[in-house]
C-alpha cells in the first residue's frame, strides 16, 4: 500500500511541529525541540532546513515573518491536523502495548 | 615583513569534502587562515591555530554560484545557531568553522552522502554519453572512403583512441561510482559514516586518475600531432583553451551573480567557437601560398609526352603513418589534367582495403584487365578512364585527361614513364 507524502512522522519532524504550535523563529527551533525532549532529540542545521522548506511547501507551517535572513514560521490547522493525528497514533501504541509492556 | 593575504590555487571536488576540511585545518595550524574565495583559496596571516573546519554541500546551491545565494545565507544562520560560522560559498560547496565546541554536526551522514552524491552525479554522468557518441563518429570516419583518407596519418589515426579512452575513462569512473554509492548507503544504513575524501573512500582515491588518463592521452595526441608536422591543428583548441582559462579567471575574481555568470558561459560557448574558427581561418588565409610550379610535381603532361597547355593548378600532398604513406598529386592544365593517388605499405590489408573500396566504386565495376602493361598483380583500365594498378606494396590509381576533355588511355612508353616516377616497384 503506498504511503502518502508525510503520513507518518519521524521523531524530528514530530518535534518541529510540535515547537511550530507556538510562532518561532527558525534559528531558535533546535533549541526548543532539545527543551521538549528534555534534551533527547537533536535536529541539525541541514535537517531542520530542508524539512521546514518541505512543511511551508505542504502546507503544513506558513511564514510569518521575515527580518532579513531569520524567518518565523507557525503550525497552520492543516499542520495541527496532523500533529494530532500522529499523537493520537502514538497514543495508541502505548495503550495497546501497555498490557504487555507496563 | 611577511605577507599579510596569499591566493592558492587549488580545488577538490565535492567527493574530498574531508580532504578539502583537512587542508583547511593544516593552513590554519601553520597560521593561514581562510577568509574568502576569488580565483583561488584566499588565507590571512594570523596566530596558528587548532580550528575546526567543515566543508559541506548544500544541496540548493547551483554551480553557477560564484558567491553565497540568498538561501545559503539562510542556510547558514541555522548553521551558526549549532555552533558553525560560515566563511564563504562557491558552486554547492559552504565552508564553515566552529566556533562552540559543543557544535551540532550540521548535515547527518545520510544528508551529507545524499547532497555529495546528489551534486556529483552530473558530472559523472554527463560526459558518457557525448565522449561514446564521437568515439563512435572517429571510429565510422574510417569506413569506406574515409579508411584511404585517415590510414596514412598518425594524426588522424590517433583521433579514434583518444576519443575511445575518454569514453572508457568516463564509462568506468561511472560505473565504479554506482558501485560506490550502493556501498556507501549501505555503510551509513548500518550507522556508519562515509569518509569524503581519498584515505577513506576508494572512489575518491581513483577519482583524479579518471581525469588524468584522458589528459595524459590528449598530451600523446599533441606530440603525435607535432610529429606529424600537424601541430596547427591544435591551435584552435589551444586557443579555446586560452579564452577558457581567462574567462574563468575573470568570473572566480569578480565573483557575478548565478544568472550573470550563467548568461556569461552560455554566450561564451557560442561566441568564443566562432571567434576561434574566425581567427584561424585568418591565420590559415594569411600563410603564404605555395606557388607550385612543374618542378615540384612528381608527374606532368610534359614528361608524358603529352601538350596540354600551360599549367593552372595544381597540388600536391603526401602524408605518412605507422600504416604507409600516401601522395595524391592533380594538376591542371588549359587543355586536360592529370590525377594521381599512390598509397605504399607493407601490410597487405591496408592495400586490400584500399582495393576494395576502389573496386566498389560503380565507376571502376567495369573496365579493361591492363595487367601486363603495368607489370602488376593486377591492373585495371575502368570505364571512367582510371587505372587501378595494385602492386605487393603499393597501389597506385592515375587519370589522365587530354585536349578534348575525354581520359586517355596510355600507352607502353607512357606506363613506364609513371612507373619511373611514381612506383618503388618498377
Amino acid at each position: 500500500m503506498a504511503r502518502e507524502p508525510l503520513q507518518t512522522l519521524t521523531e524530528p519532524m514530530y518535534y518541529i511541529l510540535l515547537a511550530l504550535t507556538r510562532e518561532c523563529c527558525g534559528v531558535d527551533i533546535m533549541e526548543r525541540v532539545r527543551e521538549l525532549s528534555h534534551g533527547r532529540v537533536t535536529v541539525g542545521p541541514g535537517t531542520l532546513y530542508a524539512m521546514l522548506a518541505r512543511f511551508e511547501e505542504t502546507g503544513i507551517i506558513r511564514l510569518t515573518a521575515s527580518q532579513g535572513r531569520r524567518k518565523s514560521y507557525v503550525i497552520t490547522p492543516q499542520g495541527m491536523e496532523l500533529l494530532k493525528k500522529e499523537f493520537d497514533r502514538l497514543r495508541t501504541l502505548v495503550s495497546d502495548g501497555s498490557p504487555y509492556l507496563a | 615583513m611577511g605577507r599579510q593575504k596569499k591566493t592558492v590555487l587549488k580545488s577538490f571536488d565535492y567527493l574530498r569534502c574531508d580532504d578539502f576540511a583537512a587542508y583547511l585545518e593544516a593552513m590554519a595550524r601553520a597560521g593561514w587562515h581562510f577568509r574568502e574565495w576569488r580565483a583561488g583559496l584566499v588565507f590571512e596571516k594570523g596566530q596558528p591555530e587548532d580550528a575546526v573546519y567543515r566543508v559541506e554541500v548544500f544541496p540548493e546551491g547551483s554551480e553557477f554560484d560564484t558567491r553565497p545565494a540568498v538561501n545559503t545565507y539562510e542556510f547558514a544562520e541555522y548553521c551558526e545557531a549549532a555552533g558553525w560560522k560560515f566563511l564563504d560559498a562557491k558552486r554547492k560547496f559552504c565552508i564553515f568553522k566552529r566556533v562552540r565546541p559543543d557544535a551540532q554536526p550540521i548535515l547527518t551522514p545520510q544528508e551529507r552522502l545524499d547532497s555529495i552524491v546528489n551534486a556529483s552525479r552530473g558530472q559523472i554522468l554527463h560526459p558518457v554519453i557525448p565522449y561514446l557518441f564521437c568515439a563512435l563518429i572517429q571510429c565510422l570516419s574510417f569506413t569506406g572512403s574515409g579508411f584511404t583518407n585517415r590510414i596514412f596519418s598518425n594524426t588522424l589515426l590517433f583521433g579514434p583512441i583518444l576519443w575511445i579512452s575518454f569514453a572508457l575513462c568516463a564509462l568506468v569512473r561511472c560505473v565504479h561510482f554506482f558501485l560506490w554509492k550502493r556501498q556507501a548507503a549501505k555503510l551509513v544504513e548500518q550507522g556508519g559514516a562515509v569518509a569524503f575524501g581519498r584515505s577513506g573512500n576508494s572512489f575518491s582515491r581513483l577519482n583524479s586518475w579518471y581525469a588524468w588518463l584522458p589528459l595524459g592521452t590528449l598530451v600523446i595526441y599533441g606530440t603525435v600531432c607535432a610529429a606529424d608536422g600537424a601541430g596547427w591543428t591544435l591551435t584552435p583548441a589551444a586557443l579555446l583553451l586560452i579564452f577558457a582559462l581567462v574567462l574563468s579567471y575573470c568570473i572566480a575574481r569578480f565573483r557575478p551573480d548565478a544568472q550573470t555568470n550563467q548568461i556569461l558561459q552560455l554566450a561564451s560557448g557560442f561566441l568564443i567557437p566562432v571567434l576561434v574558427l574566425g581567427l584561424s581561418v585568418c591565420f590559415i588565409l594569411a600563410q603564404p601560398q605555395d606557388v607550385q610550379t612543374t618542378a615540384d610535381l612528381p608527374l606532368t603532361c610534359e614528361a608524358l609526352g603529352m601538350d596540354a597547355g600551360a599549367l593552372e593548378s595544381s597540388y600536391l600532398d603526401g602524408t605518412s603513418s605507422v600504416f604507409g604513406s600516401a601522395l595524391r598529386c592533380r594538376a591542371s592544365y588549359e587543355e586536360g589534367y592529370l590525377s594521381c593517388s599512390v598509397y605504399r605499405s607493407d601490410r597487405a590489408w591496408v592495400l586490400d582495403k584500399i582495393w576494395q573500396t576502389e573496386m566498389q566504386r560503380p565507376r571502376n565495376q567495369a573496365g579493361d584487365n591492363v595487367t601486363a602493361l603495368w607489370e602488376a598483380e593486377t591492373a585495371i583500365y575502368s570505364t571512367s578512364g582510371q587505372y587501378l594498378v595494385r602492386y605487393p606494396e603499393e597501389v597506385l590509381l592515375i587519370t589522365v585527361c587530354g585536349p578534348q576533355g575525354e581520359e586517355t588511355a596510355l600507352t607502353p612508353q607512357q606506363v613506364s614513364v609513371v612507373r619511373a616516377a611514381l612506383c618503388e616497384s618498377r
